[in-house]
């Protein structure tokens, strides 16, 4: 178990986070600058914050207040940099090698075999870190922080200066040191796919706070507000107030959408009637109609179209009375979708169950 | 030819001030410059840039132009020059005196090699005698000038009770300083009297060589050698030092300070004038002030 | 005859290897120091550090004499034991020292600084002492700019003049390094041992040149044939 409190001055904002990690891999979600690497150099002792309070698995490595302040290579922390930072001066084998020197001799050549082998990289032993491709060096440098057995694993965003194919492969490894890594994993991403899809938490940063930390589908699906949504993906964030409420269900009036749209609570929130709210929409669950039918269809022109590989997104500009422009931004799968053009008027519908209601 | 310096002519309204050596200044104005005055032109003006020892082809008769004689002397005249060439230059007003001090040795060499002297003050024969076996000097204007006396020195606090240049060869005397032989006659004189005295093998171990006798001084005043050997003239300016001892008479001698015009000298007549006075009664006062010994005519 | 170009050549080589492998100890000894320094007094101290190279070596020699003097602290204290430095064979190598430590100091600072700084601290995470993520990572990865460094002292140490001079002084046999020798000559006239002397340096200088140049072309190109090998997916 990790407990993590942190507050720290840094130019332009000021950090100041607490958190704590149980069992689990949880991911540290946010944007550049916010805070993230900071918070994983605080934990591992390459950096001391202005007030901090570290704990793992009973023993404390840090805590301003009294004074303790565990000197990096006493905290048994786990580190996988950002490029890596193998030495280059040494093979794969020495890389692998340097945290367990002090082992007996076989015993050190047993785990670095081992872990050559788990990570699939058994024939590079002799190689030298420039001899190695991004995703081989990687694997080594996942390898190397866990020789010593760490009580926590921390990745700095391990991932972010590969090619989408190599990552994939990637996600693979990282997934199944768990099975034979038992201790805490913790690991920085800007990219929400691979927050979602190797951690079971996700704790979404920004400005140097933590705005939401939840299970992955509840901060995904739930976002709690308004940054968390657009950091998670959500595009048609649009304002609105509560007409009624009816057991788990909301009508919500939206006058970018010239009117109104029923949700489905999904955390029983208590909505009072006329409370400001925002409700948001993934651009994938949008669906086409041929016509208006009850309720939360709209009436829209197609603005633009960007045609992907798998899928094309549609920008349409929202039919209604007034000056300003509005827009809503829909994803559909190719090929159902190839026949919508530009101009073309269409009726979207958004299902109530994918629709989020954000109260902030 | 005249299409040629057309082409090559120069215009210019530039005014420059040329500086001679000398320190007169030539204003030209230069309007257009044709090919064949260019060259000349830019010799003459070359020539006046680069600084002459002394004024070219000025008799001191001219008392419009100011002269400068380059004194070359031997380290240990620094003083007494400095006031004798003060005297000569006291009613003189376009005349004036750069004296250079250094050992003998090192004023021989840079004479050798073009260094601009007029007048050369040695403090043994050997380097004159150099010079003029190159034919470096000005016939007939050698003279022997001064005479002076060894002596040797200790730091004026100094407790290692020595009282004579044989005391040198007791264990007590650590490090004793002297000139290099081979450029300070003050050195040379040194080694032939430890010669003489059949010591030089057991001081040569102790030896600190220094490149004039003002070093030498220095080195004793600080107290950071035991002992060193100088001329008597040197210990006056120093209240750092005692005298011990004076070196055998037969050496004391044997040193002389030979003086002479050097033959590249611009300022030949100047020259000698200088020379002259230093032979001159008013300077005699001087140099006995100093402890020199003047040699008569 | 030969004695008067073999003495000088073997005091300044002896002095030059004592005084170089002293320089290597302290100068990478405070680029370590200063590397990881972030007091009030760091400008103070690199200032103090590199002095010795841009005052006149004569400002120098006569503060060491200052110093090592009779009069001064430490030749003070020294002469309680019946010991001198000024006028004896340590002081070429004090002067050599002092006046050769400014290049080591700064050329090494300048090799660690480049030192890629996550790397240090993977070394840490991974449970190494800052000594030994200094001997391990931070040496070998600066370890040409230290290189350079050594050669840079060396050289200096070898033409030494003005504070070996002062504080040393000319004592054939003892004391008189090359430069002393050379400038003694010349001021005796003797231009044909003035000239062996500086061939003398000059044919050590270039070797060392050439021998640095040899290594730094032999790791550079080790380099580039392993970047050319074929990388294995």
């Amino acid at each position: 178990m990790l407990e993590v409190r942190i507050k720290s001055a840094l130019p332009g904002f000021t950090l100041d986070v607490a958190f704590s990690v149980n069992q689990e891999i949880l991911a540290i979600l946010g944007p550049s600058g916010s805070g993230k690497t900071m918070t994983l150099r605080c934990i591992a002792g390459l950096t001391r914050p202005d007030e901090g309070y570290v704990k793992l698995n009973d023993k404390i490595l840090l805590d301003t207040a009294t004074g303790v302040n565990l000197p990096a290579n006493k905290r048994k922390v786990g580190f996988v940099f950002q490029n890596y930072s193998l030495f280059p001066h040494l093979t794969v084998n020495q890389n692998i090698g340097y945290g367990i020197r002090h082992l007996p001799a076989k015993q050190m050549e047993d785990r670095v075999a081992e872990l050559l082998d788990k990570m699939h990289i058994k024939q590079l032993g002799d190689r030298l870190p420039r001899q190695l491709s991004a995703g081989q060096q990687q694997r080594v440098a996942v390898a190397r922080a866990l020789a010593p057995e760490p009580e926590v694993l921390l990745l700095d965003e391990p991932f972010s200066a590969l090619d989408s194919m190599v990552k994939e492969r990637l996600y693979l490894v990282l997934q199944a040191v768990q099975y034979f890594y038992k201790g805490n994993m913790l690991f920085v991403t800007h990219d929400l796919t691979e927050g979602y899809k190797l951690s079971s938490r996700i704790a979404v940063f920004e400005s140097g706070r933590i705005v939401q930390h939840d299970q992955k589908e509840k901060v995904i699906f739930s976002p709690s507000n308004h940054t968390v949504a657009r950091l998670v993906g959500f595009k048609n964030l649009m304002e609105g107030f509560v007409i009624e409420t009816k057991e788990s269900t909301a009508l919500i009036k939206v006058p970018e959408l010239g009117g109104s749209v029923r949700a489905i609570m999904q955390n029983n929130t208590n909505l009072a009637v006329n409370q400001r709210v925002t409700i948001g929409i993934r651009p994938e669950y949008i669906q086409l109609r041929n016509q208006p039918s009850s309720e939360n269809t709209f009436l829209c022109t197609v603005d633009r179209v960007v045609e992907g590989v798998t899928a094309t997104d549609y920008y349409f500009r929202v039919n209604t009375v007034g000056t300003t422009q509005h827009y809503i931004t829909a994803i559909f799968p190719k090929p159902a979708s190839s026949s919508i053009r530009e101009g073309q008027l269409c009726h979207l519908y958004l299902p109530p169950e994918h629709v989020v209601v954000i109260t902030d | 030819m005249m299409e040629l310096s057309r082409r090559l002519s120069i215009r210019t309204e530039s005014v420059y001030t040329i500086k001679t050596g000398c320190g007169w200044s030539l204003e030209k104005r230069i309007q257009r410059i044709k090919y064949r005055l260019l060259i000349p032109a830019l010799l003459t003006s070359a020539l006046s840039v680069i600084p002459l020892g002394g004024c070219s082809r000025n008799s001191i008769q001219t008392q419009a132009s100011p002269i400068t004689i380059n004194v070359a002397a031997a380290a240990s005249l620094t003083d007494v020059l400095k006031e004798i060439n003060n005297l000569y230059t006291q009613g003189k007003p376009n005349i004036s005196i750069t004296p250079n001090f250094a050992s003998s040795g090192t004023l021989q060499v840079q004479i050798e090699n073009g260094a601009p002297v007029d007048v050369f003050i040695s403090a043994a024969a050997a380097q004159m005698d150099n010079l003029q076996k190159k034919d470096m000097l000005l016939n007939d204007t050698r003279q022997n000038l001064l005479n002076n006396k060894l002596v040797l020195v200790v730091p004026i606090d100094s407790t290692l009770g020595i009282t004579s240049f044989n005391d040198l060869i007791s264990a007590k005397v650590e490090r004793v300083a002297v000139g290099d032989p081979k450029s300070v006659p003050a050195g040379t004189y040194a080694r032939q009297a430890f010669d003489q005295l059949g010591i030089t093998a057991q001081i040569q171990p102790k030896e600190v060589l220094g490149s004039d006798v003002r070093q030498i001084l220095t080195y004793v005043g600080t107290g950071n050698v035991d002992a060193g050997i100088v001329f008597s003239t040197d210990v006056l300016t120093s209240n750092k030092v005692k005298v011990v001892a004076s070196a055998p008479a037969e050496i004391n001698a044997r040193i002389v300070y030979p003086a002479a015009v050097i033959k590249a000298s611009k300022i030949p007549d100047a020259a000698k004038d200088y020379l002259d006075f230093l032979f001159s009664a008013q300077a005699k006062t001087v140099f006995e002030k100093y402890g020199f010994t003047v040699i008569s005519k | 005859m030969a004695e008067s170009y073999l003495s000088p050549l073997l005091i300044s080589l002896k002095t030059v290897v004592v005084a170089t492998i002293i320089t290597f100890i302290l100068g990478i000894a405070a680029a370590r120091w200063m590397a990881h320094y972030s007091g009030k007094f760091k400008n103070l101290i690199d200032g103090l550090f590199i002095s010795p190279l841009v005052l006149p070596p004569t400002v120098v020699g006569l503060g060491l004499l200052l110093i090592f003097g009779k009069d001064g602290p430490i030749g003070e204290f020294l002469s309680l034991f019946n010991t001198t430095i000024v006028f004896s064979w340590p002081a070429t190598v004090i002067s050599a020292v002092v006046m050769s430590f400014p290049l080591m100091y700064m050329t090494s600072l300048g090799a660690f600084e480049q030192v890629d700084s996550h790397l240090e601290d993977a070394a840490r995470t991974l449970g190494a002492s800052e000594w030994r993520v200094f001997w391990s990572v931070t040496l070998p990865l600066a370890w040409s700019g230290v290189a350079a460094a050594t050669v840079l002292s060396l050289a200096r140490s070898l033409g030494e003049f003005g504070a070996t001079l002062m504080l040393a002084g000319n004592i054939p046999g003892k004391t008189t390094t090359i430069p002393v020798a050379i400038y003694f000559s010349i001021q005796a006239g003797d231009m044909n041992q003035a000239l062996v002397l500086v061939g003398v340096v000059l044919v050590i200088a270039f070797g060392a040149l050439a021998a640095v140049a040899y290594w730094k072309g032999k790791t550079y190109k080790a380099r580039t044939t392993i970047m050319n090998r074929e990388r294995v997916e």
